[in-house]
């Protein structure tokens, strides 16, 4: 396409449809666009490069050369991280405008501690689980993102990190304490925060505004100890949360690709409400006694206070009542229904039914005035959902229950038929 | 952006701590092969794999199990010393467990109790030992675990892995079958 233009702007001069000047401004647009891409390129064919020689080094590296003696396989193991630091030091001497550079050498200095640190470990056969490598690993490491700077650093200090917190906090509690991860994410903050500042656009932002939330979603489970009930409360404010900052934060707003919070905060209420829509889960809850003198409480606690600020400083209440987003308000709504509802089940299960088929409305709704086809089908998805769950745990005959599911099917077809219709 | 030439020291300092670190590693463990008491302690092997550091082979340590005064007073996941014994074959056997350093020896090892068994005539303690691994030539792990099963068929075979021992920290250099080393062994195959 651009080709085709530059190469038109001759003929288009030659006809005087357009002058020199302007002919030459066409030109030097394309131009520093082409520089961009060309940029653009440099950096993901460099973070991809180093990616794939750093996991290359890795693995060479867990083939264990046992023919060769301990001094050689230590020359060897060093190799890689002097490579990779040397390789830094000259970016920031001579190449720290370059992210291509940057983000390169840094993915290769991470990869490059691992590699030393597994053929120490081989070579001395130096137990220790894989949850205090990862932490060794993420904390030689963590200075790398402030350093140089590096996004690809944040990203793989962050999976490594994830992973420390779900190894200690899930698999092998006895490995470690999943404590650290809270206090690792800290340092990842700063760099963050500035990012979402100063390049809100960038790709490198858009990884981190998935990745953060994604983090922080399979870790928040790791608090749980002995009352690991709250956590259905938990998770419900913190996907509110992060629905609220996804919806009304100038840096996330009016975008999918970089909007991990609105997407994860909106599914995730989803999934868990419809979770939540089943009888048994409420007639297990109702089973246990609510502790409040806990760990999990008063992060939950803590999560709401921080909920209903955002509520009041984000949401311009002076909608109309129709037009405002229920969703903030789910996890609001279910904190009262849990402590108050949770001696009589049916009423839980119930309500939550309700809001449950509220949200698919107000989606469905919403789809229509944004002409949306991606949102109506999330409506209308989740009005499915919702059927499909209620055959599970009642007895309705065979008959409605195939009827109701004609019924969706036709609803799908006619209100997406509508949609495409009237945007035409 | 951290400015420059702070960027640079910053660096420098890094890579020299990434070093120390890995140095220090490397420090630790020759100081324990060169200057450490060798033990032999029995053991069976086993083979899965790493996805990092490769595959080896677990070792499932069998003296396990020390003899105490008081079983009450151990809980799991204490740290605990525990010194050797040898048996008349010159295999090491576990001998005393304190809660200290024992004095007057840099022979005993650092370890953790994983579990007790407090009845009036057994007051005994399980422990594990800081190695579990001995890791070995991606093809060579498999070979290893076969050489083991037909060495389980031969009794007068013995498995043990070679310790190094000083101040209650271990290195572990090397496995033996029956009286040649499993590297060894799979070389001659």
């Amino acid at each position: 396409m651009q080709k085709r233009i530059t190469q038109d702007l001759e003929s288009l001069l030659e006809r005087q449809i357009i002058d020199i000047s302007t002919a030459d401004k066409i030109r030097q647009f394309y131009q520093e666009q082409d520089t961009d891409t060309r940029n653009r390129q440099y950096v993901v064919f460099g973070i991809l490069g180093a990616l794939l020689v750093g996991l290359g080094i890795i693995l060479i590296i867990a083939h264990n050369w046992d023919e060769l003696n301990r001094l050689a396989r230590t020359f060897i193991g060093f190799f890689p991280l002097i490579a990779a630091q040397i390789l830094c030091l000259y970016t920031l001497l001579r190449k720290r405008e370059s992210r291509a550079w940057r983000e390169s050498s840094a993915t290769l200095l991470v990869f490059g501690v691992g590699a030393t640190l597994s053929l120490i470990s081989q070579i001395y056969h130096i137990p220790g689980s894989i949850a205090s490598f990862m932490l060794t690993w993420s904390l030689l490491i963590l200075p790398v993102i402030y350093l140089m700077p590096s996004t690809m650093a944040t990203v793989l200090y962050l999976i490594g990190i994830t992973y420390y917190g779900s190894e200690t906090g899930y698999w092998s509690p006895q490995e470690g304490n999943s404590i650290f991860y809270w206090l690792l994410i800290i340092p990842v903050l700063p760099y963050y925060f500035n990012l979402l500042k100063r390049e809100a656009a960038s790709n490198f932002t858009y990884i981190l505004n998935w990745l953060m939330p994604i983090s922080l979603i399979i870790n928040l489970g790791t608090i749980s100890r002995e009352n690991p009930e709250w956590l259905f409360v938990t998770y419900l404010i913190l996907f509110g949360i992060y629905y609220l900052i996804g919806k009304y934060t100038p840096q996330f707003k009016n975008s999918l690709q970089n909007n991990g919070y609105r997407s994860l905060g909106s599914t995730g209420m989803v999934v868990l409400l419809v979770i939540l829509s089943f009888h048994f889960i409420w007639r297990e809850l109702a089973k246990e006694p609510l502790v409040f003198n806990s760990l999990e409480f008063i992060i939950t606690l803590v999560l709401f206070l921080i909920l209903i600020y955002l509520i009041i400083r984000l949401i311009p209440l002076k909608k109309p009542l129709m037009d405002i987003d229920p969703s903030p308000f789910i996890p609001v709504v279910f904190f009262i229904l849990f402590l108050i509802g949770r001696s009589a089940p049916v009423m839980g299960v119930v309500a939550v039914n309700i809001i449950l088929f509220l949200i698919a409305l107000y989606t469905i709704r919403r789809a229509m005035q944004l002409q949306h086809l991606g949102l109506l089908n999330y409506g209308l998805l989740m009005i499915t959902a919702l059927i499909l769950c209620r055959f599970f745990d009642t007895n309705i005959s065979f008959i409605i229950r195939g009827l109701l599911f004609v019924l969706i099917g036709i609803g799908f077809f006619l209100a997406n038929h509508r949609l495409i219709k009237s945007n035409q | 952006m951290i400015p420059g030439k702070l960027a640079i020291t910053g660096f420098i300092i890094l890579c020299a701590i990434q070093l120390y670190m890995a140095g220090g590693m490397i420090l630790e463990n020759e100081t324990l092969l060169v200057e450490g008491k060798i033990i032999k302690l029995r053991t069976a092997p086993l083979d899965p794999n790493d996805p990092f550091r490769g595959k080896y082979i677990i070792l499932n340590l069998l003296d396990n199990l020390v003899e105490v005064s008081d079983a009450g007073e151990w809980t799991y996941g204490d740290v605990a010393y525990v010194t050797f014994r040898e048996d008349p074959l010159g295999f090491a056997l576990t001998d005393q467990l304190s809660k200290s350093e024992p004095p007057g020896t840099q022979d005993y090892l650092k370890v953790k109790v994983t579990g007790t068994i407090n009845r009036p005539q057994e007051q005994k303690v399980y422990i594990v030992f800081p190695f579990d691994r001995f890791y070995m030539e991606e093809k060579k792990a498999p070979e290893a675990e076969r050489i083991y099963q037909e060495a389980l068929a031969d009794t007068t075979k013995v498995t043990y892995a070679q310790v190094h021992l000083k101040n209650g920290s271990g290195v572990l250099s090397d496995v033996f079958i029956g009286d040649r080393s499993i590297v060894q062994l799979i070389k001659d195959q």
